[in-house]
């Protein structure tokens, strides 16, 4: 009764933790729900700053290169053209890679015409003008005969610098210098760098990024990704990367650095496209939510299962607990039975209440029933105690099980004989040895025997035999009782249990018996198991593996 | 006259025993195996005295002294029993039982106690001098009884 209502007492506490889990996970669902539709809006904010500053730091680098290079009139007058611009050249190539330049020129107007020199190791030749600057000689020969300033072709990765006679003068041009960009030199040092910096800091990237001519859909110049594919389709943020802008001089003369004419607005060349890696920073939020969802339910999960896991064994502690208890009460009064007799009839025969030879015989039998009784009882109960520390080591010896079979049967020939049975031992010959300790095996065939007499004395015959397996021997114990019911054989290997029957019956025992049977020929690589016989009756069948065969 | 005693005893050896410890002392003993039984048997005789174990098969001994008092037994109830735990000893003197004695216990008390129970109930084997009894339970059969019993011829 107490039992039924602390059970019920654990199954609802269990369902409120139940409760408790569902409504907590749910409420985390909806709250980290709120944050991810924040989130990405958040993370795109600070991404387009990223990327802004990353775009800044380009266009210094390229501006800052080439106003190194680019001397004024004034070291013009007084260098000369060609020592003014090794100068300058040697300058810069001392501070920068110069890989981000695949080819620097000089147009010089002479006699009414463009020469061009090319810029390498600090000397300055003259040179062909190659295809990829034809437009923008012309537009130079349109300038010089007095035509429209030049502007860059937007698309091409060349830069022309005029350089002025007088700053203040649009118009007196002395030369031009130009620079091409070079793709290979920046796809492999200057792009990868920035993006590191900018983007990408930790050790694993988060974001793809792919640079590419003119508009997001031009061809790529630069891709993080390893197909060189761009990410302009759902890209979280996009810029223009290269200012068209650049065409004026970064550095006119007196100190006029980086006059405002820096812009990337407008007429980028290039455009730096960014995505998160998992496809957007929508899905990135997304992912992140279902980790995170992931993660609390397994702690929730967790919580639950050790919840359960808690009642289930404070559950079984407590059968185990009263187990014993029943152990305590039932052996108690099973060990005091066979003494009160005992003492009892030695009292007798002392005071003569008893004086006919028949009746001392009769008092004597019934001193060494009961004595033999207390002995097999004490003997279990000691034997189980010892199974419970057996670290010890044990004996271990081959024997027949055929003998082992004989000598518990001759053993309890007397107490089979008073129950009115009839004891048959049936061993096969040629049974392979076995190895263990015998002692502890015949315990365990004394208490299977025993309990065919206690439980199954009504069929008045107790079977056993014993019989070769397929890898050693199979020994039957059978009785023709009314066997053990099918609800009850799981637990009957138990210690402490006992059959409802039994206890009704008052049939005397420790409920240890069995228990120290499955230990024991556990033990022993051994198994053992309960059915009942087809004629009724239990039959308890143990498997036993041969002895290793001694050269 | 002798006393007449109902031992409900399971164990066969104890019962033994007991019977012939008590028949040895000149009680007249009946005996009986299970709480059924018991309690049919009171039903069919008079006895001065129960002599009950508490683990019984079918009704136990508590149950079975708690049934006989409701039917008015008014002999003296001893308890055997294997429990030594207060609770049963106090349980077992609730139910109707006058006295008790736990397993395994020494057969000179459990004659003493008889003895005593017996004659507290005045139910004491007389002497033969006053063998005669004014009713069943007269206030002077009891008295008379005590005196006699402890008188030494």
């Amino acid at each position: 009764m107490k039992r039924l209502e602390q059970t019920r007492i654990e199954w609802a506490l269990l369902g409120v933790i139940a409760v408790v889990c569902a409504v907590l996970s749910f409420l985390q669902y909806h709250w980290t729900g709120e944050l991810s539709r924040a989130e990405p809006a958040h993370l795109r904010a600070g991404l387009n700053e990223q990327v802004r500053r990353l775009v800044l730091a380009f266009n210094e680098e390229i501006r800052e290169s080439c106003a190194m290079l680019l001397p004024d009139a004034k070291e013009l007058r007084e260098q000369g053209m060609a020592e003014a611009h090794r100068v300058r050249y040697e300058q810069w190539a001392a501070a920068h890679d110069r890989s981000v330049f695949s080819r620097i020129g000089i147009a010089v107007p002479e006699q009414g015409a463009l020469q061009l020199y090319g810029i390498g190791e600090g000397r300055s030749s003259p040179m062909e003008w190659p295809s990829t600057w034809g437009t923008l000689r012309e537009t130079m020969i349109a300038r010089v005969q007095g035509g429209r300033p030049p502007g860059n072709s937007p698309d091409s990765g060349t830069l022309q610098f005029p350089v002025f006679a007088d700053p203040r003068n649009r118009g007196s041009e002395i030369e031009w210098m130009i620079f091409d960009l070079n793709p290979d030199g920046l796809r492999s040092k200057m792009l990868p760098r920035l993006v590191t910096e900018y983007l990408n800091p930790g050790a694993d990237p988060v974001y793809d990024v792919s640079v590419s001519w003119g508009g997001p859909h031009g061809p790529v110049l630069y891709s993080t990704r390893s197909d060189q594919a761009s990410v302009s389709d759902g890209a979280d943020a996009t810029a223009g990367l290269f200012s068209g802008e650049m065409g004026a001089s970064p550095s006119a003369g007196q100190g006029g650095r980086g006059r405002g004419r820096f812009h990337d607005e407008g007429r980028s060349r290039w455009t730096i496209a960014v995505r998160h890696r998992a496809g957007s920073l929508d899905i990135a939020v997304a992912h992140a939510r279902t980790r995170n969802l992931a993660a609390s339910l397994v702690l929730v999960g967790l919580l639950g299962g050790t919840a359960w896991a808690l009642v289930r064994y404070t559950a079984r502690s407590r059968r185990l607990a009263e187990m014993q208890f029943r152990f305590a009460a039932g052996v108690s009064h099973d060990l005091r039975t066979p003494l009160t007799a005992i003492r009892g009839a030695a009292f007798n025969l002392v005071e003569g209440v008893v004086k006919e030879p028949a009746a001392i015989g009769r008092y004597a039998k019934l001193i060494l029933r009961n004595a033999e009784e207390l002995t097999s009882m004490i003997e279990n109960v000691l034997a189980f105690s010892a199974s419970l520390h057996s670290d010890k080591a044990e004996r271990r010896e081959v024997f027949a099980v055929g003998d082992l079979l004989e000598h518990a049967a001759a053993t309890m020939a007397q107490e089979i004989e008073q129950a009115g049975c009839r004891i048959e031992v049936t061993v096969a010959p040629e049974l392979p040895g076995v190895a263990g300790d015998p002692v502890a095996l015949e315990l365990v065939f004394r208490n299977l025997i025993g309990n065919a007499v206690r439980h199954g004395a009504g069929g008045k015959w107790i079977g056993v035999a014993a019989a070769p397996s397929n890898d050693g021997v199979e020994i039957r114990v059978c009785d023709r009782g009314p066997g053990i019911p099918e609800t009850e054989r799981e637990r009957i290997f138990d210690p402490f249990y006992r059959g409802e029957q039994t206890r009704a019956q008052r049939v005397q025992g420790t409920g240890l018996g069995l228990s120290l049977v499955k230990t024991t020929v556990e033990r022993l690589q051994g198994s053992v198991e309960v059915e009942n016989s087809p004629g009724g009756g239990a039959q308890f069948t143990v498997r036993l593996p041969a002895a290793p065969k001694v050269a | 006259m002798t006393s007449r005693i109902l031992l409900v005893e399971d164990a066969p050896d104890v019962q033994l025993i007991v019977a012939d410890l008590l028949r040895g002392h000149g009680h007249e003993v009946v005996v009986s195996s299970d709480g059924t039984e018991g309690l049919r048997v009171t039903g069919e005789q008079k006895f001065d005295l129960m002599i009950l174990d508490v683990m019984l098969p079918g009704i136990d001994g508590f149950d079975v002294c708690r049934a006989v008092r409701e039917r008015g037994f008014d002999g003296g109830i001893l308890m055997l029993t294997a429990r030594a735990q207060v609770d049963d000893r106090v349980e077992g003197l609730r139910t109707g039982a006058d006295d008790y004695l736990i397993k395994p216990f020494d057969s000179k008390e459990l004659l003493a106690r008889v003895g005593a129970l017996l004659r507290r109930l005045g139910k004491t084997p007389l002497t033969p001098v006053l063998q005669y009894q004014f009713g069943a339970r007269s206030r002077w059969t009891s008295i008379g009884a005590r005196y006699c019993a402890a008188a030494p011829w």
